[in-house]
């Protein structure tokens, strides 16, 4: 207490020339050492002044202000788009199916190794549904570790164009991608157009259990049969999710729910937050 | 005079575990003295690598020339990089007059206004001296040609071609078309849209709408009259918009403002008018 108030009478109204210190921290949340300047988290902005930088852990985001309005340092958003490959005059990198089984085309990726380890990202894509409450579905695998990482499973939309946007995250590492589409069996359905690009808000998180099936998929025109790993919800339910983190040894994944789905009626093992995602994605070395 | 050695240990000691309400300094030197604050700035240490990631850290890599912060669990870059896009790889062409989708563009539902300002580059192959030609990237979401290279001059050869612009934010489809007006084959090469501008020579425009190959467009009325390369900063989605003329069509432009609504604009209010009328939320 003594010594308290000696160095605040000492330091008080005294400008020194130059003071040097080993590790600075101010109000115990902003903390500066030999490499870098750790920020506190903040969830609101501050008051305004000229100058004054923040970092918004809600948002990911370095601010700074000129005194009256708020300005983003922004990260420079990784495109990775469009994801399709050739179009065809009047039909834009899209492709059709009316069977069953999950197809790939050349008017996308097939086999494409691609290190896609960029954060947090939006699948942005079109489809088109002939007739109302069709079963359809386009998804995104990882061949390489055999997971479904994004898919847009629905029976219960009305026929004509939709847009879906999807977030997920992808697993750092050279990994191999596909996209595939599948329709009822009768009816066709068309989908492409997407993209990825990275950052995205992360909410309506769940914890699940990976369930391993044997999917039939129609390859160059032969059916073959390959396993792959999908949410265990999928199994029950028609949905469209994305994946942030998964451990295959753990038969686990954090998955991110698009569809307006009562959670009791998923089997999750439970709601997971921002940061125990990120907390996750650390401890299995997802990214 | 007391010793560094002493005065050190005594200043130690009075700072353990004391909190100091304010310390004013002229000059903050932490660490090594790798990282400065003075009054004006605050010098960063020059580092050559990434530390240990934590949330809100900020840190310089001065090999890459950038400075980047972490989420905790991820590295970002804040600083620019150019990302580039590829909307068509493969060439196409048209062999007598015409309008085209590029066989090989790919039509993207995208949200190319992330990029902030950005360059539409095209690379074209005219077969006759002053072929005229055209060749837009479209977006059919909102039913605007949001940058076109045109022209009816050079001569014959292989060019490259950037249009300044800015994307408006949000998920559109994006389509890349070339409208051919001579006899002679025009071949467009690679289409792709890359980060960074230099926004100059900006005028506001009233925008027409015109039908091209299965969509209404909205172009802006100049174009109309003349061979005119442009893109687009922000428009109200009504009937203005403010676009950058290229430098060899300035003089075009400068003419017809006694005819039509046209007007020089300011480079220090594009800003504002991206965020009034919402055209790009990012800049």
């Amino acid at each position: 207490m003594f010594k308290k108030l000696l160095v605040n009478l000492l330091f008080r109204g005294v400008r020194i020339h130059s003071l040097r210190v080993k590790r600075l921290r101010v109000g115990n949340t902003i903390e500066i050492t030999d490499d870098y300047i750790d920020m506190q988290p903040l969830t609101s902005d501050p008051p305004l002044a000229e100058g004054r930088m923040w970092y918004r852990s809600d948002q990911n985001l370095i601010k700074y202000s000129d005194g009256s309005t708020v300005k983003e340092l922004r990260g420079v958003p990784v495109v990775i788009s469009p994801t399709a490959g050739w179009g065809g005059a009047g039909k834009g990198s899209v492709w059709t199916v009316s069977g069953s089984d999950w197809e790939a085309h050349d008017m996308s990726w097939r086999d494409v190794e691609v290190d896609m380890g960029i954060g947090s990202a939006v699948l942005a894509f079109y489809e088109k549904l002939d007739v109302d409450n069709q079963s359809h579905g386009f998804a995104l695998e990882n061949l390489t570790d055999a997971v479904r990482v994004v898919e847009h499973s629905s029976t219960t939309e009305l026929a004509g164009e939709h847009w879906h946007t999807i977030n997920f995250t992808p697993p750092t590492g050279i990994k191999r991608y596909r996209f595939i589409l599948h329709s009822d069996g009768s009816n066709y359905y068309t989908a492409g157009k997407h993209s990825i690009i990275s950052s995205t808000p992360l909410k309506d998180l769940y914890l699940v259990e990976l369930s391993e099936i044997t999917q039939k998929y129609l390859v160059d025109g032969r059916e073959v049969e390959q396993d792959i790993h999908i949410p265990a919800p999928r199994e029950r339910l028609s949905l469209t999710y994305g994946i942030h983190a998964y451990n295959l040894k753990k038969g686990v994944a954090i998955i991110q729910i698009m569809d307006r789905v009562d959670p009791a009626k998923l089997d999750i093992i439970r709601p997971v937050s921002y940061r125990e995602l990120k907390e996750f994605q650390r401890k299995w070395k997802y990214l | 005079m007391l010793g560094l050695g002493i005065r050190k240990k005594i200043l130690e000691w009075l700072l353990k575990d004391v909190v100091v309400e304010e310390i004013r300094v002229r000059k903050l030197r932490v660490g090594r003295g790798t990282i400065n604050i003075g009054s004006d700035y605050i010098d960063l240490a020059l580092l050559t690598s990434d530390p240990a990631l934590a949330e809100g850290r900020l840190w310089y890599r001065s090999d890459e020339d950038l400075i980047k912060y972490s989420d905790g669990s991820t590295v970002i870059k804040p600083t620019s990089v150019m990302q580039c896009i590829p909307m068509a790889i493969r060439y196409d062409y048209l062999t007598g007059t015409g309008t085209t989708e590029h066989r090989y563009g790919a039509r993207a539902y995208v949200d190319l206004g992330v990029m902030g300002s950005a360059y539409f580059c095209v690379a074209e192959k005219t077969s006759v001296d002053n072929q005229d030609r055209t060749i837009s990237l479209e977006n059919l979401t909102d039913g605007v040609v949001v940058a076109q290279f045109s022209s009816n001059t050079g001569t014959a050869g292989l060019y490259a071609h950037k249009v300044p612009f800015t994307p408006p934010s949000g998920y559109k489809e994006y389509r890349v078309t070339f409208t051919n007006n001579t006899s002679a084959r025009l071949d467009v090469q690679s289409l792709t849209v890359q980060t960074g501008t230099e926004i100059k020579d900006l005028y506001l425009v009233r925008m027409v709408e015109i039908e091209r190959l299965g969509y209404r467009l909205k172009i802006p009325e100049v174009c109309l009259r003349r061979n005119i390369t442009y893109g687009i900063h922000a428009h109200d989605f009504k009937e203005l918009a403010v676009v950058q003329v290229a430098p060899e069509d300035v003089r075009a432009v400068e003419e017809l403002k006694h005819e039509m609504d046209i007007e020089r604009f300011r480079v220090e209010e594009l800003r504002e008018f991206q965020r009034r009328w919402r055209w790009n939320t990012y800049v």
